[in-house]
């Protein structure tokens, strides 16, 4: 069923939407969970929040050609705040993996600074940076701490090598800290 | 701010971009790589190709070829046991051999039925007299010592007691024990004063009752059980992990032969079959089965093991096949040896094939897709063909198969959240050749007792599918409540959905539902909304006449008056229902109440 009639079913309240959105997206949502809560029945419990937050967003979204980014962004947050919960996320070594790459593209790492930018700033900062990029590295970076894939996976996915890849991901957090030194982040 | 933070913060990025992301991506690369690529691609489909779908038949000497006997296995258990939790099988099958008698809880003899009652009082159970001439309860005969306990339906599984009529004895059969030590026993009653029957003769084996039957004046009883061989639980003597059996108090032993190892079991688990001579009151043959044993499937003289790992999924699932007729001789092994995780649901034997229905799962991290394997092996012929089936989702589950002539009706039910449905898959078996046909009638799925019992899985424990005749089959529908008629001669279709023929808060109970000479018999579990019933639920016996030739196909022709539970517990009895005839009136027991009922 394409997104257009899964998103139709949502907005006459038909609950098949859920049962249809599993089934289209279900085995890739569970996958960005279990890249951050590494446990599969925590994913699942993930999967199934998603829906419930899904269903109870749409309506009012309409997200017509993003179902799947919409529903990603959901499980991306629901999974973060589940780690978060019990207490997980400093204990996940591959979410610290990737805290430690992403603090190289912050120009003062520090606790308290966090408070000085806002969202809407920051959320600015990250799309201009997103959009200076080629389309390739967009997605690599993407890839990497949105959907939290790992080098392997990266690499087979962009049909280059583990090496190439993280030669890539280290040159475009240069980029990225340049360009936050650049706009001023550099507080 | 930190790098966890900024992780986080990410969600924050335009949803066109993570959406981009989402997609496969194409790059422009030399021809030369997307050849090799190509090349590398088809060379691993080709390996797994290769690998996949590697089932054979073999016949060997041994069913072992790893342990000759039984101390060269325990030797090596005793220090590689794996340990499970499980003690002996949990299941409990219905033989359903033909000509057979099949054990039940109430049976009938002249003017009496005679009905196994697990609770005569709060801590004991035993048989019950009904007087059918005085429509009553004669009296309760208590079967139980003090040291014993029957297992009760829900502390382990139905039925773990049942009784069988042979000649003028009566025949009980209980598991009865604590669980580290199950036996079974079976007790054989003279009913010459009907009112008082007597004990002649008793026999116990060790483990749990997995099924009896009766055929050609004989007892055949299957039990199960296990035991730890390594560490401190081990015993010291190789004959204390073999099974008991005891014949009016005498013991009698097992010889080697009389035990078989199938394959390389992880850990002491066995299934003794002993096979009573009712005429001449004797033990005449009896046989043990250690092995990873998952579940037995009988047919026509044949019994087949099916055996894996309980521990290991991925553990590759072999059949072995003996012969009931022939002194359980060994008559060959299928061994299916797929990637992926395989179980096997039934198998059904047709001439010299046997008929298997399986479900395959494969795939790679969290991407699996899920399949039915159906297989047919001639094992005299040493000749095997199987096709496949790609079910819609890896979750999709069979809920029913059921095996109509050369057709096979496997019922798959849809168990993403929150799903209601089931479709029909049809593996077509046809000397030994195997096909299937898809068809895309929907249907409601099927689930259990008060809704939710069995639910999402109501294999071997809930038959969705009545057969009728002439390819009809009555089937639940839930909404409205009732039977559908399906046709299967060609592509299933109704040919009669439901009107709701019970009222919308009601549900049958499918244990308790059968088909006989036109008449459907079945248990409706409806709200009790008297006062202070806090949600307990009544449950009626109905028994419709069905006419699929009309448009009104069911007519109610008899139904007993609300019956109260005595608990809120699964099912409405502690027992089966069996209707009997006497003197053209209809009676069933009630255990709830301890009452013979008629049904008006």
């Amino acid at each position: 069923m394409n997104d257009e009639k899964i998103i139709s079913l949502y907005w006459k309240r038909n609950e098949t939407a859920i049962k249809e959105t599993s089934k289209k997206y279900g085995k890739k949502l569970k996958t960005v969970s279990m890249n951050i809560v590494q446990n599969i029945p925590t994913a699942e419990e993930c999967e199934n929040d998603t829906y419930l937050e899904a269903w109870n967003s749409i309506p009012p979204h309409e997200p017509h050609n993003y179902l799947f980014a919409f529903l990603a962004r959901i499980i991306r947050h629901i999974s973060l705040n589940r780690c978060k919960e019990q207490n997980t996320l400093k204990r996940n070594a591959f979410v610290c993996e990737l805290s430690n790459e992403l603090e190289e593209c912050i120009p003062s790492p520090d606790d308290d600074i966090n408070a000085k930018i806002d969202e809407i700033t920051l959320k600015n900062a990250i799309n201009y940076f997103l959009a200076s990029l080629n389309e390739e590295k967009r997605r690599i970076f993407i890839r990497r701490y949105w959907y939290m894939d790992s080098i392997k996976d990266i690499a087979k996915h962009f049909s280059m090598s583990e090496s190439n890849a993280k030669t890539t991901l280290f040159r475009i957090r240069s980029q990225m800290k340049e360009f936050l030194v650049k706009e001023g982040y550099d507080i | 701010m930190r790098g966890k933070d900024l992780l986080e913060k990410l969600e924050l990025v335009d949803i066109e971009y993570i959406q981009a992301a989402s997609m496969p991506y194409r790059k422009k690369r030399i021809p030369a790589k997307i050849a090799a690529a190509i090349v590398i691609f088809l060379g691993i489909s080709i390996i797994i190709q290769m690998n996949y779908k590697n089932i054979n038949i073999s016949i060997s000497p041994n069913t072992s070829d790893k342990y000759s006997s039984l101390t060269d296995m325990l030797n090596y258990l005793g220090t590689n046991e794996k340990h499970d939790e499980t003690k002996g099988s949990i299941k409990s099958v219905s033989a359903n051999i033909n000509g057979a008698d099949e054990m039940q809880l109430s049976v009938m003899y002249k003017d009496y039925i005679y009905h196994f009652n697990s609770y005569i009082d709060k801590y004991s159970n035993g048989i019950q007299i009904f007087s059918l001439k005085e429509n009553k309860l004669l009296k309760n005969i208590n079967t139980i010592s003090s040291q014993t306990t029957v297992l009760k339906e829900f502390d382990i599984h139905p039925y773990t007691s049942g009784m069988f009529i042979s000649q003028n004895e009566l025949i009980l059969l209980r598991t009865v024990g604590q669980y580290d030590d199950l036996k079974t026993s079976v007790n054989i009653y003279s009913l010459d004063d009907p009112e008082n029957p007597q004990i002649k003769h008793q026999y116990m084996q060790s483990g749990q009752l997995e099924t009896a039957f009766i055929s050609d004046n004989k007892l055949y009883l299957f039990t199960a059980d296990g035991m730890c061989a390594c560490g401190f639980s081990a015993k010291s003597d190789t004959d204390d992990y073999k099974p008991y059996l005891s014949f009016d108090d005498k013991d009698i032993k097992w010889t080697d032969d009389e035990i078989n190892i199938l394959g390389e079991p992880k850990r002491v688990f066995y299934n003794a079959v002993s096979i009573m001579d009712l005429q001449k009151n004797e033990i005449s043959e009896k046989r043990a089965f250690y092995g990873d044993i998952q579940e037995i499937f009988f047919d026509e003289n044949t019994i087949s093991f099916y055996i894996k790992d309980s521990l290991n999924d991925f553990d590759k699932p072999d059949i072995y096949i003996f012969d009931m007729s022939d002194n359980f001789s060994y008559t060959s092994k299928i061994n299916i040896n797929n990637p992926g995780v395989t179980n096997i649901l039934d198998i059904k034997k047709s001439g010299d094939n046997y008929n298997i229905i399986c479900q395959h799962y494969s795939g790679i991290l969290y991407y699996w897709s899920s399949e039915i394997l159906a297989l047919s092996a001639d094992i005299k012929n040493n000749t095997l063909n199987y096709q496949t089936f790609k079910l819609d989702n890896s979750n999709d589950v069979i809920d029913d198969i059921v095996w109509d002539n050369g057709n096979t009706i496997i019922t798959v039910g849809k168990s993403s959240i929150g799903s209601t449905t089931a479709k029909f898959v049809i593996a077509k078996f046809d000397n030994g050749n195997v096909s299937f046909k898809n068809t895309s009638l929907s249907v409601d799925r099927v689930t259990g007792i008060d809704g939710h019992e069995y639910f999402n899985y109501p294999f071997r424990s809930i038959k969705s599918m009545i057969p009728i005749g002439n390819n009809l089959y009555l089937r639940y529908n839930r909404k409205p409540d009732g039977f559908d008629i399906i046709d299967f001669s060609d592509e299933p279709k109704y040919i009669y959905k439901s009107q709701g023929e019970i009222a919308s808060d009601c549900r049958f109970n499918y244990r308790y539902t059968w088909y006989e000479n036109g008449l459907l018999h079945t248990v409706a579990i409806i709200p009790d909304n008297s006062k202070g019933s806090n949600g307990k639920t009544l449950s009626e016996v109905y028994i419709y006449s069905v006419d699929p030739q009309s448009s009104s196909p069911f007519t109610l022709v008899k139904k007993s008056s609300p019956l109260k539970r005595k608990s809120n517990l699964y099912g409405i009895f502690h027992g089966d229902l069996t209707i009997f005839q006497y003197n053209g009136k209809q009676f069933y027991i009630n255990s709830e109440t301890d009452s013979l009922e008629i049904l008006q």
